[in-house]
């Protein structure tokens, strides 16, 4: 990389968005630079994992990050780490629990269904379902997803096969199909981005467990770092920067950026320049990345005229039900989850909430993880020790679970912005999360908390209990929202293509653009996004129209 | 400073501080002899210890070496919570003498039940705050030396994950069938 190099792209951040246009970019020919702010890990390091690193402390993927966190803006944010997203070559996709999921159409215009909801921000998409349906078909091929067309109801119309069959069900999972069966409700296999046999170059899944919030020593989960940053490199085209943190977006003349500054592995600042930047540093180091990036232009941060960067964070909201059944569960193997059930999905506001989410197997915690989720078996906060303690932990092997991740209502104030108070070891004012649930989240968990109740014990569970996750926020690991896309300048930040309205050149890329959240997690709906996107900048620039 | 404004911020300092040095821990795991805490309480700490997590399945926390676990834990990554550790047990210490024993281990199994019960609600001679901070993390460190990884000195000869049917990493093995994963008697 000679010092005067002008990269075509350079691409900052390399989970979902990131890995897929820098893959499509360089394939093209066009120059591409990664920066990556995490390392660059080989996968056999994935065997060095263990829960207190990945999980308790999050040393492992989070060496270096600190947050901070509060309610609203008049509490003390505190710090802490509480996003738990990857900052690594391939970003949470390399921890991700892989269910991959197409939001159904309704959840592309969920304001004009809806109408206006009270202390909610909702906004339908710029684009529908249907634009979007052949890069899921695309993305789908590309992680290899495993699944089961056609096998729910409720799901988005016009699923193409998936490429691979599905994961066997465990005992577990058998006990949820029954229950839902018994029910009269639809079980399917849920599609994950796991290989159910050798596909892709990539080997088939182990079925060893450790699998969601560690990486996959094998590469039979599909991510960024074993399927988008490989191929991007092998084009030749494509120079990846690990351990390098973009710390400003360098403007430039006539609405453009000219280049980013940024800190290289010895922590030394340098300036790299290039005609296009891609901001995929996910919805909280992209708007970090913009707050940070002020002028005289900008004086409350790039994109942030209209005070909508950073606004609108969303990170679904969960409920979780665990069961305890006669034979073992068979949680400790195989990939993360396996049956699903969608029949809740449809949103009813006769229920006492709008919208829905899906519900889906949820292999239980690893051990530590478990034990402290001791008190929701034990149906108190008090006394969870003793005797009642090691009866609950004597039986992990016998436990099961089932978790909804649901839609959450976008909220105006609740956002990132940088916390004056706190700095990270390198200087930057850290990300402060600001966030309250909408009452509708609130509800919509504790009705779904009743019909995974239902299920299981249908199902034959001898027990069943409910832990509440409705406190949790961006620990969720589905972080959306922050930089919208939409039509109307004023009330977003990109326009339907992801091209910042303000900003020529400037091209955001990762979960920030959702104007809602969808009743699935997230991740497939990025790529796709991702590869739709990717085509409209290759076929601007094989016109010459790439200003 | 409001109690739960404490027990919030030694919550957040137990996962900072925990963070800070992992190598360390590492190192110290390789040796059994006690590096910051005396005798007599790691005696009191075991005794406690296993009152808030007797056997699982037969194994006990002396099986798993939690003692040894915490012991270094608060030489390396726990460091800043070794103050609340030596200030509580100087109220086991407290609670001994005045039963007239050496140490709070050799107390009646009511006594010491009742001891942990007050500690957790904060109901001893001392400070409220600190002492339910004691009991919260001398609960979690419990749980982690019985549950976490071996290779951080806890667990050891990963008696607490036999405890709990808990198989390990099995990447090491090879991995698991798909017939394994289901469990179904062969056809
Ligand atoms: C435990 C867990 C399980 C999950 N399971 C699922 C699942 O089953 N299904 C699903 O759909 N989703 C799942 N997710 C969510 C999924 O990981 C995210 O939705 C996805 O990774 C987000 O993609 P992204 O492109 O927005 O950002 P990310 O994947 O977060 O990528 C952003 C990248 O940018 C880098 N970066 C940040 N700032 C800078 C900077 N200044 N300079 C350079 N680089 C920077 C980061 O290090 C990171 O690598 C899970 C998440 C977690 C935590
Ligand atoms: S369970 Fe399968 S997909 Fe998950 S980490 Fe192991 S081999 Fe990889």
């Amino acid at each position: 990389m000679g010092k005067r190099t002008e990269w075509d792209v350079c691409v900052i951040g390399s989970g979902a968005g990131g890995g897929v246009m820098a893959e499509r970019l360089s394939a093209t020919g066009m120059k591409v630079v990664v920066l990556e702010r995490g390392r660059h890990y080989s996968p056999d390091a994935f065997m060095q994992q263990d829960e207190l690193s990945n999980v308790i402390r999050q040393d492992f993927f989070l060496p270096d990050y600190l947050e901070t966190q509060r309610e609203t803006s008049s509490d003390t944010a505190v710090p802490g780490k509480y996003s738990l997203m990857a900052q690594t070559v391939g970003g949470g996709t390399v921890h991700w629990g892989s269910w991959s999921w197409r939001f159904r159409p309704d959840e592309f215009r969920v304001a004009s269904v809806e109408g206006e909801v009270p202390d909610s921000s909702l906004a339908d998409w710029p684009i529908s379902y249907e634009e979007l349906s052949p890069y899921y078909a695309q993305a789908e091929r590309a992680l290899g997803v495993a699944g089961h067309a056609g096998g729910n109801p409720f799901g988005a119309p016009g699923q193409a096969m998936y490429p691979n069959p599905p994961h066997v069900y465990r005992p577990a999972s058998r006990l949820i199909e029954q229950g839902a069966r018994r029910l009269a409700l639809n079980p399917f296999p849920i599609p994950m981005a796991i290989n159910s046999r050798i596909y892709g170059g990539r080997g088939k899944c182990m079925n060893s467990g450790f699998c969601s919030s560690f990486g996959c020593p094998v590469q039979a989960k599909a991510s960024s770092l074993a399927v988008h940053i490989p191929a991007a490199l092998a084009t030749g085209h494509c120079t990846l920067l690990a351990n390098c943190r973009a710390v400003e977006l360098l403007e430039g003349e006539g609405d453009r950026l000219r280049g980013v500054r940024y800190l290289n592995e010895q922590g030394k600042e340098q300036v790299l320049q290039a005609r296009q930047v891609v901001l995929a540093a996910g919805s909280i180091g992209t708007t970090q990345l913009l707050l940070q990036s002020t002028s005289g232009r900008f004086p409350r941060g790039l994109l942030n005229t209209n005070d909508q960067v950073g606004r609108n964070l969303m990170c679904h909201v969960f409920a979780m039900v665990n069961f305890e059944m006669d034979d073992p569960s068979h949680s400790a193997l195989g990939p993360p989850g396996n049956v699903a059930v969608d029949d809740f999905h449809p949103s009813n506001a006769s229920r006492g909430f709008i919208r829905g989410g899906v519900i889906g197997e949820a292999i239980e915690a690893t051990p530590i993880v478990s034990a402290l989720k001791a008190a929701s078996y034990l149906g108190r906060s008090q006394r969870v020790w003793g005797h009642d303690l090691s009866d609950y932990l004597a039986r992990y092997p016998y436990i099961g679970g089932l978790i909804m991740v649901g839609e959450d209502l976008p909220v105006a104030s609740n956002r990132i912005d940088l916390d004056p108070e706190h700095r990270d070891s390198q200087g930057l004012a850290v990300a402060r999360i600001t966030h309250r649930r909408h009452d509708n989240d609130i509800r919509l968990a504790r009705y779904f908390e009743k019909r995974m109740a239902d299920i299981a014990e249908a199902g034959g569970a001898r027990r069943t209990w409910a832990t509440d996750y409705t406190g949790v926020k961006t620990g969720s690991g589905h972080i959306m929202g922050t930089c919208r896309m939409g039509n109307d300048p004023q009330t977003s930040v990109l326009n339907r293509w992801c091209r910042a309205h303000e900003v020529k050149n400037l091209w955001v890329v990762d979960g920030s653009c959702f104007p809602t959240s969808g009743g699935y997690n997230p991740t497939l709906t990025i790529y796709a996004n991702a590869y739709r996107v990717a085509d409209h900048f290759i076929a601007l620039n094989s016109r010459g129209e790439l200003s | 400073m409001d109690r739960r404004h404490f027990l919030k911020l030694t919550a957040a300092s137990l996962a900072s501080a925990m963070a800070a040095h992992p190598q360390a821990l590492l190192a110290a795991a390789a040796s059994h002899r006690p590096a910051v805490l005396h005798v007599d309480e790691l005696q009191t700490l075991e005794a406690a210890c296993d009152l808030l997590l007797p056997p699982v399945n037969g194994i006990s926390v002396r099986d798993a070496g939690v003692v040894n676990f915490i012991d270094k834990l608060l030489l390396h990554e726990g460091a800043d919570q070794l103050p609340l550790y030596r200030s509580g047990l100087g109220l086991f210490r407290a609670a001994a003498r005045a039963a007239g024993a050496d140490n709070w281990s050799a107390l009646a199994a009511a006594t010491k039940q009742r001891f942990l019960e007050q500690l957790e609600d904060g109901h001893l001679a001392h400070s409220p705050a600190e002492q339910q901070a004691l009991f919260q993390s001398l609960r979690f460190n419990t749980l982690l030396g019985f549950l976490a990884a071996p290779r951080h000195g806890a667990n050891q000869h990963s008696a607490g994950w036999q405890a709990i049917g808990f198989p390990g990493h099995l990447h090491y093995q090879g991995g698991v069938s798909d017939a394994d994963v289901a469990g179904l008697p062969p056809h």
